[in-house]
């Protein structure tokens, strides 16, 4: 069993890095910490950083979780070879460009890519963005999957990852007492879903969606609020068709939490009425 | 000083009764306690009602305050007598037609219609409405004023209304400790310019949002957020122009409450961005 104590980052391609950073520092309200010619760290908590655009592919996408130590990572690198998966390990440049002290690489049976990451590092500095968007954490990511099941298998399977509830076959899977920190949403293709960071209260999310709607940013879905997390949300596109969320008031669990079965409709995903313009939370 | 201890009902005259009342019903959530020579009686929360609509001329309102006994009403009579206001004693059966005991009405220097009462009827069986918004008590209005300033001066001389907050001229003033029961709009006439119901917390602004958006009821601002109060709001149009506002969270306010002054502009009138009327707090001669 591979044991994740954290979700750490996301490293997307992007074809055009500065609108994307521009998008993320005056849109999203996350803080630049660092650029180099071709990639942008930026973050919306105290860690290194949560997001890293680069020059490439937008379809090249990346997730980090963090594992304890060098031993656990050693440890996880057997037991996914042991199930099958290629792991490659990550040279000290490419750990160095991750902000982290080592890592490896995978893909799930999709094709998402995943870093498993030791000693990810942390910021002297506080987070401190140029707008008040009220951003509190980087807390989870939807992900797609081209076999709900199987991949909740794996996830499960390998992982101390555990469903926490299901909208139909998505699982809403977490490795803490987070209700979520990956949800996985079926679809034809690998890649991230949506981006979530947490904000402070219910008077964030309906900032934003006054703030982002007269800056005429497509509204996905919402104001709304979970009826499985319980928490408020508001999701809209950013740079590369990506789906962000902001969220406020996310459930915690705990051993003693029972996952629930949602069936797959526009209530199990807004009790409040909004209806979603994402495809994965839709049928139609 | 006139002491009013309660805040009752509203009287409001309508073109078409039974579409109002359906209106109440069903977007609203409100709930018909009785029917009575024409008169619809309805409410929002356990008292026996909150409104009550009659087949008449929509500018015709009453605004019903409640006073402790009949030696206050008797108080309050002279007191306005001798402001040099027209006093109405009224008749056995129409405090009846008002659900009290015994009243007085008059006019306020806007012109707005006002019934003083005394043991306004409690009710026995708890609200149940037919539809699920939320709803816990009918809390305030918005009052027209033709003089902004005048009318501040007469509530708060004549009665014991104090003002907890201005935004321009327009103060919101209140007689106990919700930070307000009356919010003064600058207008050409007298009447009520709106009807708030407290919902319990945001869920209940947020799912009134979709359901009237989606029944095709005209959203007149929000879902926003006051900056006075501190209120999750929503305010939305019923039948005869009349504005009606969902609101929870409003804040408290105890005798160490100073009152400010907001500017008029959107971010006075919600915290959140949403893009209000402004025009309803400039006045008639706004524009000109």
């Amino acid at each position: 069993m591979i044991e994740i104590v954290d979700i750490r980052y996301c490293r997307l391609g992007t074809t055009d890095l500065d609108s994307a950073v521009t998008f993320a520092t005056e849109l999203i309200g996350l803080e630049e910490v660092d650029r180099s010619d071709s990639q942008v760290y930026l973050r919306g908590d105290h860690r290194d950083h949560n997001i890293c655009y680069f020059e490439g592919d937008p379809n090249n996408q990346s997730f980090g979780l963090e594992v304890r130590s060098f031993a656990d990572l050693d440890a996880a690198a057997s037991t996914l070879q042991a199930a099958g998966v290629d792991v490659r390990r990550g040279t000290e440049a490419e750990a160095a460009a991750r902000r982290v002290m080592g890592f490896i690489n995978f893909s799930d049976p999709t094709g998402n890519a995943v870093d498993l990451v030791v000693r990810p590092f942390h910021s002297g500095r506080r987070y401190f963005p140029s707008r008040d968007a009220g951003i509190t954490d980087f807390s989870h990511i939807g992900l797609k999957t081209t076999d709900p099941a199987r991949d909740e298998k794996f996830w499960s399977g390998l992982f101390n990852i555990r469903a926490n509830d299901r909208i139909g076959a998505a699982a809403l899977m977490s490795f803490d007492e987070v209700h979520h920190r990956i949800a996985l949403f079926p679809t034809d293709h690998a890649g991230i879903q949506h981006i979530n960071f947490q904000v402070e209260s219910v008077d964030d999310i309906m900032r934003s969606h006054y703030f982002l709607t007269e800056r005429q940013i497509q509204i996905r879905f919402g104001p709304g609020r979970h009826p499985t997390s319980g928490a408020m949300f508001l999701y809209y596109e950013g740079p590369d068709g990506m789906t962000y969320e902001y969220s406020s008031g996310v459930r915690n669990v705990d051993e003693t939490w029972r996952p629930r079965q949602l069936p797959f409709k526009d209530e199990s995903f807004c009790m409040w009425g909004s209806r979603p313009n994402i495809p994965e939370f839709s049928n139609s | 000083m006139i002491d009013v201890v309660g805040f009752r009902y509203c009287r409001l005259g309508t073109a078409n009764l039974e579409e109002t009342v359906k209106f109440a019903t069903e977007m609203i959530g409100l709930e018909v306690v009785g029917r009575e020579n024409g008169f619809v009686y309805m409410r929002g929360d356990d008292r026996d009602h909150n409104i009550c609509y009659f087949d008449g001329d929509p500018m015709d309102h009453t605004l019903g305050l409640e006073l402790a006994g009949f030696d206050e009403l008797a108080g309050a009579e002279s007191a306005l007598s001798a402001a040099g206001l027209d006093v109405y004693r009224g008749t056995e059966e129409e405090a009846a037609a008002r659900r009290c005991m015994g009243y007085i009405n008059f006019k306020d220097p806007s012109g707005n219609s006002i019934d003083l009462t005394v043991r306004p009827f409690a009710a026995g069986r708890r609200y149940f409405p037919g539809r699920d918004a939320g709803i816990d008590e009918f809390s305030h209005i918005g009052l027209c004023v033709t003089d902004p300033r005048e009318a501040e001066k007469f509530w708060s001389e004549v009665f014991n209304f104090r003002t907890s907050d201005w935004i321009g001229w327009s103060a919101l003033m209140t007689f106990d400790e919700v930070h307000h029961r009356f919010a003064l709009f600058p207008s050409d006439r007298p009447g009520i310019q709106h009807i708030n119901f407290q919902v319990t917390e945001t869920d209940d602004v947020m799912r009134s949002n979709y359901f009237l958006r989606d029944h095709q009821v005209r959203i007149q601002a929000g879902p926003g957020r006051h900056s006075l109060s501190g209120a999750r709001f929503l305010y939305f149009y019923g039948p005869d122009e009349m504005i009606y506002e969902y609101s929870c969270g409003v804040r408290m306010v105890d005798d160490s409450w100073r009152a400010r002054q907001f500017p008029v502009n959107d971010a006075s009138f919600c915290a959140w961005g949403s893009k209000p009327d402004l025009s309803v707090l400039e006045g008639p001669d706004a524009g000109e």
